[in-house]
């Protein structure tokens, strides 16, 4: 009996033991790589960056070797930190997942712009990885790029939609843009208009009144809750227009005529109680805008203005800080061509109403930006070619891409492959583009990080 | 003067507590003296004076001594056996006092047997119960999880019992269901209507009792069990397509003491359907189930302790893409972990022949994991998925039932008991790390007012230490014995439902999700009334005839379900809004003759339509289902077949849609189907069964819905998932006792 026994306990240790094993899985590989394979020198210098797949493990050393072609190290040029026989040292710290290098023509020297630097990954110490894009080459002149991957990085700590990205596919470069840093945005054409910062969930309404000292919490009773329901038809006049008709925003143009523009209550995330709202008076000043604010039940009016910089698309309005530099908002009008971020879009088709979702991407187009969306039914992307661009149809609105590019609930959730976009600069280039991972459907992205893949169509 | 001169008579009744029995052997230790009892169960001995141990024996039932000491002409009056409910097929536990049989029971137990288990072959529990009447598996193929809906309520309204000790679930599915192994199960017991007295939360719809094996025939018993299946048409031997389960299982008795032990591989390799790459229709299963009891029984006393352990791995697989690092192939799979340990202790103690304590405890410790992989399907090299979600979730609950049994007079039973459960829980989508505890005190009482009278009143006192709980539960279950062979139950019951620890602490938020628990939930309750009158027409030896004739109708209350916050529009949260009702009948019939076995059951069951009130629709929207259990044994070459056939009627329902911002009724129906399967069975050499099949013979795989608006990540609109279509099944099993 007492082997019997035994036996039980035996067997039934070998079962717990056999239940308990639990793998462990391995840390993902890390992989370096440059951000895009080519780069153009226009300013007073060039940063070149390379990224860590994720933030280091331990120290990692790298070596990058330098090839130049019509230019040498300490004549026509020189590296920061300083390269050593054409090789540069690195080191990206524990934690981070970046380093970078700066590129400085030496002052007072005369370039055809045609002289290049070509920049390898030599070496990486394992067990992180050398990645795709392991080369990039700097030309001493603006480049229209063949074409590259790039990374829209809207994610951030708080959630996946923090940053607005703007991405120029001629230079392969883009810029992050925090969508919390405005409120109201100022058309700096001839027109004068004012749009409502969509990335922040803005909403406004208007007031009878054309003063703004005589706007008061009693006045937020008057107009539609600016807290909307998500899906109600009704808030549809609550927010600018998706489609980025000027004619179809909020405001209304802003007259010469002061006693013409009224007092409008503008809501945004986290301010959306009745009490958190604004009261904001646009006119004109000059050529430019004088705009006055105050929280809803404040006596203390600020009046900030705005003068019109064509450079930029718009100029900018903070609550919280006044006046915001349009160049750390967005790039200059012609050196972007596509957004990718937080905005509003279409709850309904059927009947439109205003909704709140990450992934939008707007093109260019008070610029002069256009796209075209092809299907692959059509003409693969492989195959599209300048030929193909007559029997495109191209759109000028902003919400020509939009959220058409991915779906993100229902059958058929993560990015539409069967399609792609061609997209027209404001200089006139034709690229084609298409999303390669965004972080749904196990496409191997991350939410709020899509990766994109653009080649050059036709030059302009 | 001889000694036969000297013999007194002993006389008494022998009842089974309701009637006498007939034929009961009453025997004295040590000597020849030996009767039987009568039609009336009356016996009468004549014995010699002096002290004797005076034993019944009757089959089915556990035999009882008396220790007598005959002094006169005695008469011992009404001796009561107990049915040994191992013995007995048609002997029910969930819910009584003691051990009964199922005609005397006061409730309508649905029994499926060790018999009808075993034709089956079924590697799981869901392939035994999904032609049962009332019985309706849903499928979500995103999370890899079935749920069970009885008699038109879904799981989250349906107790889930190990030998009578609640099994516990992370949500609202019922996927413990799924996490029992099929091989150890003696017999299942469906009581339907609620049995809140008894078992408390949960109990609105009914009861699934699942017993598992106790007893073995000999010293040692090996049991083996080999089965292969295919998905559809989709098969690899051993591993991969289909389904895949081995079981081995050794049990030991000798004087008081037994114990057992078994492990059971079920994998199912998924099924590929309609896709065509990597990722799978229904993604593949990995279970490793396993079991062990040892147990103390003597006549007075008995203790078992079990632990049932189940790991489960459910791995949905991503479709290919390129990454954009290595340029190569990769994928991102989702594995779903499931650890599973259950441990519980039962004993028994007769204190004397009217008083006795029964303690049922037990401690859960379960864990379910999300991990997220990145697999190089060039190199097969498997990594974490930074990106991508995981996740571990832990609950652990600890729960003891002591209970008392008084008999008092041959007419009274009392039974009373104390009931705590104590919750905790922790992950990531639960907010903090809750604790719930809840305490119940039960009364509950058998009154045989006479012979065709039985009335059991019961009572539930609660106090839980989060949600407001009802304070009192009541019921009352009637059995009337209308005529020889004819008896009407009918019962009114209270049920309630606590709000599950997900739906008081669940939180959720990213860009598309923002749900919150809501910590002032109050219970779903329920008012439920049933009646059921069944009819032994025919009971001879070699016929026998039953019909039960039933109908339900249910109120629910509160029932808790996903919606707006009132104080923050933002955001979702559970609110105790809905109302819901069911009402329906069945009639069930089954007929043993000579060795045939048929069993014909119709159902009609009305669930209610919310919009009813708002819009001039039927309160109740109708589905009929029909089923059939045929068998033949064929004795002289052991073997037999059997077919079983559900059909399921349309699933009409009301769903609001949104259209131009009002909400409209819309009509949806998932279509009727019909699930069938046919089953041989073979004994040879004795200790080896061989089973063969094929089950779900008119390949069914989805069910249209007309509703075609397919939203959400969940699978719900569109069409239903039920089945992988046709499938084939071979199996061996052996059981071989020394």
């Amino acid at each position: 009996m007492k082997n019997t026994i035994k036996l039980f306990v035996i067997a039934i240790l070998a079962v717990v033991v056999v239940s308990c094993k639990e793998d462990e899985i391995a840390l993902p590989d890390n992989f370096l790589a440059f951000k895009t394979n080519e780069i153009g020198l226009t300013g007073a210098d060039a940063t070149i960056e390379l990224s860590l797949t994720r933030a280091a493990d331990a120290a990692v050393p790298v070596t990058v070797t330098l090839t130049p072609s019509g230019v040498e190290y300490g004549k026509q040029f020189t590296t920061e930190p300083a390269a050593t026989n054409n090789v540069i040292t690195l080191t990206i710290p524990q934690g981070q997942s970046s380093a970078s290098f700066k590129v400085k023509p030496v002052a007072g020297i005369l370039l055809s712009g045609t002289e290049t630097i070509n920049f390898s990954i030599s070496s990486v110490t394992a067990p992180t990885l050398v990645g795709t894009t392991k080369d990039i080459k700097l030309t001493f002149a603006k480049i229209i790029s063949q074409g590259s991957q790039l990374t829209l990085e809207g994610k951030g700590t708080e959630n996946n939609y923090v940053n607005n990205v703007f991405a120029d596919l001629s230079s392969n470069s883009t810029k992050l843009s925090a969508r919390k840093l405005w409120n109201l945005s100022f058309t700096n054409s001839s027109s004068f208009r004012v749009v409502l910062n969509a990335a922040f969930q803005t909403t406004a309404a208007v007031t009878t009144k054309s003063d703004i000292t005589a706007v008061t919490l009693a006045d937020t009773s008057s107009v539609q809750d600016l807290n909307f329901q998500i899906g109600s038809p009704a808030a549809l006049p609550l927010t600018d227009y998706w489609d980025g008709d000027l004619t179809k925003t909020v405001f209304a143009e802003v007259s010469a005529t002061s006693s013409d523009n009224k007092v409008y209550l503008v809501s945004f995330e986290g301010n959306k109680a009745k009490n958190q709202w604004f009261k904001i008076k646009v006119d004109r000043e000059g050529t430019g805008y004088k705009v006055s604010y105050a929280l809803i039940g404040d006596s203390n009016i600020k009046t900030v203005t705005l003068t019109k910089d064509a450079t930029y698309n718009f100029s900018y309005l903070s609550f919280g800080t006044g006046k915001v530099e349009s160049s750390t908002i967005e790039p200059k009008a012609k050196e972007w061509d596509i957004e990718y971020g937080y905005s509003t879009h279409n709850a309904m088709p059927t009947a439109p109403s205003p909704y709140w979702f990450q992934d939008f991407v707007q093109i260019n187009y008070l610029a002069g930006a256009e796209a075209a969306e092809v299907l692959e039914t059509t003409v693969t992307y492989d195959n599209y070619a300048e030929a193909n661009i007559a029997s495109s149809t191209f759109l000028k609105t902003r919400d020509a891409i939009g959220p058409k590019w991915r779906v993100t609930s229902g059958a058929g959730v993560g990015i539409r492959k069967d399609r792609f976009y061609v997209i027209k600069d404001p200089e006139g280039n034709y690229y084609k583009l298409r999303f390669l991972s965004m972080g749904l459907a196990s496409d191997g992205g991350e939410r709020g990080k899509p990766v994109i893949e653009y080649k050059l169509v036709k030059k302009a | 003067m001889s000694a036969q001169a000297q013999l007194l008579n002993v006389k008494g009744t022998v009842t089974d507590g309701n009637e006498g029995l007939e034929a009961v052997s009453v025997s004295i230790d040590g000597t020849k003296y030996q009767t039987f009892t009568n039609t009336k169960g009356n016996f009468s001995l004549n014995i010699p004076g002096g002290k004797h141990t005076l034993n019944l024996k009757y089959l089915g039932f556990l035999q009882r001594s008396f220790e007598i000491n005959v002094i006169k002409d005695t008469d011992l009056g009404t001796l009561v056996l107990d049915v040994d409910a191992k013995a007995l097929n048609d002997v029910v536990v969930t819910g009584q006092i003691s051990p009964q049989s199922i005609k005397n029971s006061v409730y309508n137990v649905r029994i499926i047997g060790q018999e009808q288990i075993r034709l089956r072959g079924a590697t799981d529990i869901k392939g035994v119960l999904n032609t049962e009447l009332g019985m309706r598996f849903t499928n979500d193929l995103t999370l890899g999880t079935s749920d069970v809906e009885l008699m038109g309520m879904s799981g989250q309204n349906v107790k889930i019992l190990l030998d009578g000790v609640p099994v516990i679930d992370r949500g609202s599915t019922r996927e413990s269901l799924g996490q029992i192994d099929i091989n150890n199960v003696e017999k299942i017991e469906i009581v339907e209507g609620p049995m809140s007295v008894s078992y408390g939360s949960d109990a609105l719809a009914g009861v699934i009792n699942i017993i598992t094996k106790k007893n073995t025939n000999g010293t040692i018993t090996l049991n083996a069990r080999v089965q292969e299946e295919t998905a559809g048409n989709e098969y690899s031997p051993f591993n991969g397509a289909g389904t895949h389960n081995e079981y081995l299982g050794l049990a030991w008795q000798k004087n008081n003491w037994d114990a057992s032990a078994g492990i059971t591989r079920n994998f199912f390799g998924g099924w590929l359907g309609e896709k065509t790459g990597r990722a799978l229709t229904w993604m593949p299963k990995e279970q490793y189930l396993t079991y062990g009891q040892i147990g103390y029984r003597k006549a007075k006393f008995s203790t078992w302790y079990r632990f049932n352990g189940t790991d489960e791995a459910l791995k949905s697989l991503g479709e290919p893409y390129r990454n954009t690092n290595t340029n190569r192939q990769a994928a991102t799979d989702q594995f779903y972990l499931t650890d599973r340990w259950f441990h519980q202790l039962q004993s028994e103690y007769s204190l004397n022949a009217k008083n006795s304590l029964s303690l049922a405890a037990s401690y859960t410790d379960y864990s379910r994991s999300t991990q997220t992989t990145e697999i190089d399907l060039e190199t097969k090299r498997r990594t974490l998925s930074l990106a991508g979600n995981q996740d571990k979730s832990i609950f652990r609950t600890s729960f003891a039932r002591l209970t008392g049994q008084h008999k008092i007079g041959a007419h009274v039973a009392i039974q009373q008991g104390i009931e705590i459960n104590l919750n905790s829980a922790s992950g990531e989508r639960i907010a903090g790390t809750p604790e719930i505890n809840d305490y119940a005190y039960f009364i509950s009482s058998e009154f045989k007012v006479n012979p065709k009278i039985n009335l059991r009143p019961g009572l539930r006192f609660i106090k839980n230490s989060v949600y407001d709980a009802p304070p009192v539960i009541p019921s009352i279950n009637t059995k009337f014995t209308l005529a020889k062979g004819l008896d009407l139950r009918a019962a009114y019951a209270r049920g309630f439902r606590s709000p599950a620890l997900r739906e008081l602490y669940f939180t959720f938020f990213d860009a598309s999700h923002s749900i919150r628990g809501n910590e002032n939930l109050k219970a779903e309750t329920s008012n439920s009334y049933n009646a059921f009158l069944s009819y032994q027409a025919v009971d001879r030896k070699n016929v026998r005839f039953n019909t039960t004739l039933g109908s339900f109708y249910n109120v629910f209350d509160n029932l808790i379900s996903i919606g707006i916050d009132p104080a923050d529009a933002s955001i979702n949260t559970y609110l105790n809004v809905n109302k819901h009702k069911t009402t329906g009948g069945t009639l069930v019939n089954t007929l043993y003759y000579k060795e045939l076995f048929v069993s014909l059951g119709f159902s009609y069951i009305g669930r209610y339509n919310s919009f009813s009130e708002t819009d001039a629709l039927a309160e109740f929207m109708w589905t009929p289902e029909i089923n059939t259990n045929i068998r033949y044994n064929f004795p002289k070459i052991q073997s037999s077949v059997n077919l079983f056939i559900k059909y399921t009627g349309k699933l009409p329902r009301y769903v609001g849609t949104l259209v131009n911002g009002e909400v409209i009724a819309t009509k949806t129906e998932i279509e009727g189907f019909t699930m069938a399967d046919l089953t041989i069975n073979k004994v040879f050499y004795k200790h080896f069964t061989l089973n063969a099949g094929v089950r779900n013979l008119f390949n069914i795989t989805t069910l249209n819905n007309t509703n075609t608006d397919s939203g959400g990540a969940h699978s719900t609109g569109g069409s239903v998932p039920n089945s992988y279509g046709r499938s084939y099944f071979l199996g061996l099993s052996a059981q071989i006792s020394k």
